[in-house]
């Protein structure tokens, strides 16, 4: 993979084009670059679209500056990147933390998202179903590890024990490709903070975007109640909760999330968001 | 024939451990009556200090509700006069649940705030480096005066200094180091030239005082990251 770099928003963002098609931008998660997408997950998506990988602040061959991580800032961000590569309009999928980005990026610049995927993540706010102290201390626990010691601790957590168990070659190799280029402590920790800052849950149920749900029933870092709580809030959405498969559900079965995901994304459904929906989500967002 | 030129020195020695332990004793009784108060009011100052803890127990302060989360920065706590780390520890608990790393200065007991120096730069140097980022000190009464002393020669470890109570005698800050104050005492505060916070409470629990708390969360979050030279590059 060659990342090409682009000047937006006052840093350097690594990027890359693959495939053809209306454009798809995906959005990665905490920690992780654009490296980490499961490469047949990538390979599926571009026989159907334009996608525009791009490692978030912080991590790959992006700058990595000790500020500018609110959520709503790194969706400016992919909003610049857009404005660079002179696409007015793109779907939009993001996966855990980069769901977060692809809320606010919906909210703040509607006109910019054509439909949104989000991937087992949340919208914040007072409603959040938290992970259990068992998980939290997992992913807290991690100053003085080597990037592989940290990798492979966060797996224990973020991969159905299951999967683990049967595809432990699978992991580790996918493990030493997310490492290459390490996120720096820095840049973990602003990203962990933005995130824990983050509630678009009022500002969901105005959005206009007609949005897929997707999680793992086995979800133990965002565990899947806050599918069920981004559904309720989103007035055109549609929840697909996938049993067995937990944090890393597109890892754990590509071929199927891909799938769901082209499917969703090429229907002609015109959006079916009418006020009676959105008053119904408003009322959720209490 | 006994050295007579040895014999004094061994009676200057004498009285010089004297005089010395007479001024330890001396400055030990002056913190203690500086940061307590007269042992006349010690009854009326515990009882005050229990029903404050009492009426502050359910604060939501303390489960981290309306606080603004961290990013991780390395917090070196140092206690003050007949503080340690244990008294500390409630605070260092908190800071981790709120996303910091809080550090102990490795003190057993503050007898004298100038016996933290050496440990304090140990504990500063250790976590700034270990981190990758220059780090905070939050300090209590006297060990302010260490925190001050230790910032002077450690400017590359330390980025901002929290001083929790101030006590007299205090160094100057070094230019390079931020300082923040947070002081009970309005008179203290009144002559204090620079930015302070009042609180209302008990000195003895300005550790655990749920409006410090909450002013040092707002202090940490204002903090900028600086990450150490090595991290830059």
């Amino acid at each position: 993979m060659t990342l090409r770099r682009a000047h937006v928003n006052g840093i350097q963002l690594a990027y890359e084009i693959r495939g053809s098609g209306p454009p798809l931008v995906l959005v990665m998660g905490y920690r992780l670059n654009s490296r980490a997408w499961p490469s047949e997950f990538i390979t599926a998506l571009a026989r159907r679209f334009t996608l525009v990988l791009f490692d978030n602040r912080g991590t790959g061959m992006s700058d990595k500056p000790t500020s500018g991580y609110a959520l709503a800032n790194i969706a400016k961000d992919v909003c610049g990147l857009l404005d660079f590569l002179n696409v007015p309009r793109a779907h939009v999928l993001g996966y855990s933390m980069g769901g977060a980005v692809a809320q606010e990026l919906a909210c703040r610049y509607p006109e910019r998202v054509h439909k949104l995927v989000l991937c087992a993540t949340l919208c914040g706010g007072p409603r959040t179903v938290y992970a259990g102290p068992a998980v939290i201390s997992v992913m807290r626990s991690l100053v003085g590890l080597s990037a592989h010691e940290a990798a492979e601790r966060i797996a224990t957590v973020t991969y159905a024990p299951a999967y683990l168990a049967q595809n432990r070659e699978r992991v580790d190799e996918q493990m030493l490709r997310e490492i290459a280029e390490p996120t720096p402590l820095h840049a973990a920790d602003l990203q962990f903070q933005a995130f824990v800052d983050f509630d678009s849950s009022r500002a969901l149920p105005d959005l206009r975007a007609p949005t897929l749900v997707l999680t793992g029933d086995q979800d133990r870092l965002i565990p899947p109640g806050n599918a069920k709580i981004l559904a309720k809030l989103i007035p055109d959405s549609r929840l697909v909760i996938l049993p067995g498969l937990a944090h890393r559900a597109l890892w754990e079965a590509t071929e199927e999330c891909a799938s769901l995901i082209v499917d969703f994304l090429v229907e002609a459904k015109k959006p079916q968001a009418d006020e009676g929906k959105r008053q119904e989500a408003r009322a959720n967002a209490g | 024939m006994p050295d007579k030129s040895a014999r004094g020195g061994e009676r200057r020695t004498q009285s010089h451990f004297r005089r010395s332990s007479f001024d330890k004793a001396g400055r030990f009784i002056g913190e203690t009556l500086g940061t307590f108060g007269l042992p006349f009011f010690w009854p009326y100052a515990s009882m005050r200090a229990v029903a404050e803890l009492i009426l502050n127990s359910a604060d939501p302060v303390y489960r981290g509700h309306d606080i603004r989360y961290g990013d991780g920065k390395p917090v070196v706590l140092v206690p003050g006069h007949l503080g340690g780390d244990v008294t500390l520890a409630p605070l260092a608990i908190w800071l981790d649940a709120i996303g910091y790393r809080p550090v102990k200065a490795q003190v057993t007991i503050n007898l004298d705030d100038r016996a933290l120096d050496e440990p304090l730069v140990t504990a500063l140097r250790d976590a700034a480096r270990r981190i990758g980022r220059k780090a905070v000190m939050i300090a209590f009464d006297t060990g302010v005066r260490a925190a001050m002393r230790v910032a002077a020669i450690e400017g590359e470890h330390v980025s901002d200094l929290i001083a929790v109570g101030l006590s007299d005698h205090l160094p100057r800050v070094p230019a390079d180091v931020r300082l923040h104050v947070i002081e009970t005492s309005r008179k203290v505060a009144a002559a204090w030239r620079g930015d302070i916070h009042i609180v209302d409470g008990a000195r003895t629990l300005l550790a655990v005082n749920p409006a410090v708390l909450k002013i040092l969360s707002e202090i940490l979050r204002e903090i900028p990251i600086t990450l150490l030279p090595a991290q830059q590059s």
